[in-house]
């Protein structure tokens, strides 16, 4: 089972910031990390996730710093700043109400 | 047949000629497509056909431009209407002073000086009308700022900072020539050093400090304040610089809704959004 484009759009950012709150990371990491975590059953094109990580960039959910990696090439590292915390708050939020108003109905719909 | 690097250069190119990408962030996807061009070779793949599938991993050059160009698709009506005020009043201001200037009211030292600092001090004000737009509407629901925004604050910030600056310097230029000084303190005097001591520091804060969106347009709305304060407060002590249009009561009708807004912007973002009781 895939997941629909616009429930991958929809989810992106939730994820992202979910997963800059376990340490600072960088694009190709987060990827991985949500393939992991989905068996890869949440595929994104990877080059669709670094228009989100500038676009919470510029909202100030998250800031960057460009480092060395071990293999000497430019990286650029991203953390999750206190607005971002605050963002991913209502957005879990959010996403638990949706849950639990689906999980009802389809309890619902079972008995 | 071409090395990795070569075909990574080109690549390179074909994104940065559609300058929807910016170069920081084609070296971001760079590191991306080398990572996994270094796992597909770990696999036993040519470089060729490691360099073909992690293309295809990343995205073609088309969607990737096309993706960072929504990024700037986005754009938020009050910045539109309040670049369209800010120029509208650059004209009406240069139109007044002209006039002033051509009926013999005003020397043209005095007259560029007031030029400047008015504009100086609207872009300010505009500055705060946006912050205004940002905390009413995030109070009925939380949304997107468009990522143009920190630009438009920034360009802004920086060119009241530059009008107000050019002003004052002139102003002092006049009062030496008229009054015998510089600078004397004197309440406008004041007022307008600490509205520019305002403006540099949101401009040094834009550009080096934690400052995001959100905290920026609320904060220009103690611009308002200090505009406020700085350019009819002046009036209202009656020293040289004291024009008899302002009263106790139209400050604090600019203020006091100011302080609301401002206050209001650390609710959270939908406190005054309508709910279903029961």
């Amino acid at each position: 089972m895939k997941l629909d484009k616009e429930l991958v759009a929809a989810s992106s950012v939730p994820l992202v910031l979910s997963i800059l709150t376990e340490g600072d990371s960088y694009g190709y990491a987060i990827i991985q990390r949500v393939r992991e975590l989905s068996a890869g059953k949440i595929e994104w094109t990877d080059g669709m996730l670094y228009p989100v990580l500038h676009w919470l960039e510029d909202q100030g959910l998250v800031r960057s710093r460009w480092t060395k990696s071990d293999s000497g090439r430019k990286r650029k590292y991203y953390a999750l700043q206190p607005d971002g915390r605050g963002a991913l708050r209502e957005q879990k939020e959010q996403w638990r109400l949706v849950n639990s108003t689906l999980s009802q109905l389809w309890r619902l719909q079972h008995a | 047949m071409p090395n990795l690097d070569n075909l990574i250069t080109e690549w390179r190119n074909s994104l940065l000629a559609d300058r929807k990408v910016s170069p920081q962030a084609v070296d971001e996807l760079e590191d991306h497509l080398r990572e996994n061009i270094d796992r597909l070779l770990q696999t036993g793949m040519t470089e060729a056909d490691a360099y073909k599938c992690a293309i295809q991993e990343l995205g073609g050059t088309v969607a990737l431009s096309e993706e960072f160009r929504k990024l700037e698709r986005v754009t938020w009506l009050p910045v539109q209407l309040v670049t369209a005020i800010a120029i509208t009043a650059a004209f009406a201001i240069i139109a007044l002073v002209i006039a002033r200037f051509s009926g013999g009211r005003s020397d043209l030292l005095l007259a560029s000086h007031v030029l400047l600092v008015t504009f100086g001090y609207t872009a300010t004000f505009l500055l705060g009308a946006l912050g205004i737009c940002f905390v009413a509407q995030r109070s009925f629901a939380d949304f997107r700022l468009p990522c143009s925004l920190p630009r438009v604050t920034f360009i802004f910030g920086c060119v009241a900072l530059a009008f107000t600056t050019g002003g004052v310097v002139l102003g002092m230029v006049w009062a030496k020539a008229e009054w015998g000084r510089y600078w004397n303190w004197d309440a406008k005097e004041t007022g307008a050093f600490v509205i520019l001591l305002w403006q540099t520091c949101f401009v040094l804060c834009h550009r080096f400090g934690p400052a995001t969106p959100r905290r920026l347009l609320v904060s220009s709305l103690i611009g308002n304040v200090v505009v406020a304060l700085g350019w009819f407060g002046g009036n209202l002590v009656g020293q040289l610089h004291s024009y008899p249009t302002t009263s106790y009561l139209k400050l604090l009708a600019i203020i006091l809704p100011n302080v609301a807004f401002f206050l209001a912007g650390f609710a959270p973002a939908g406190w005054l959004r309508f709910r279903k009781i029961g």
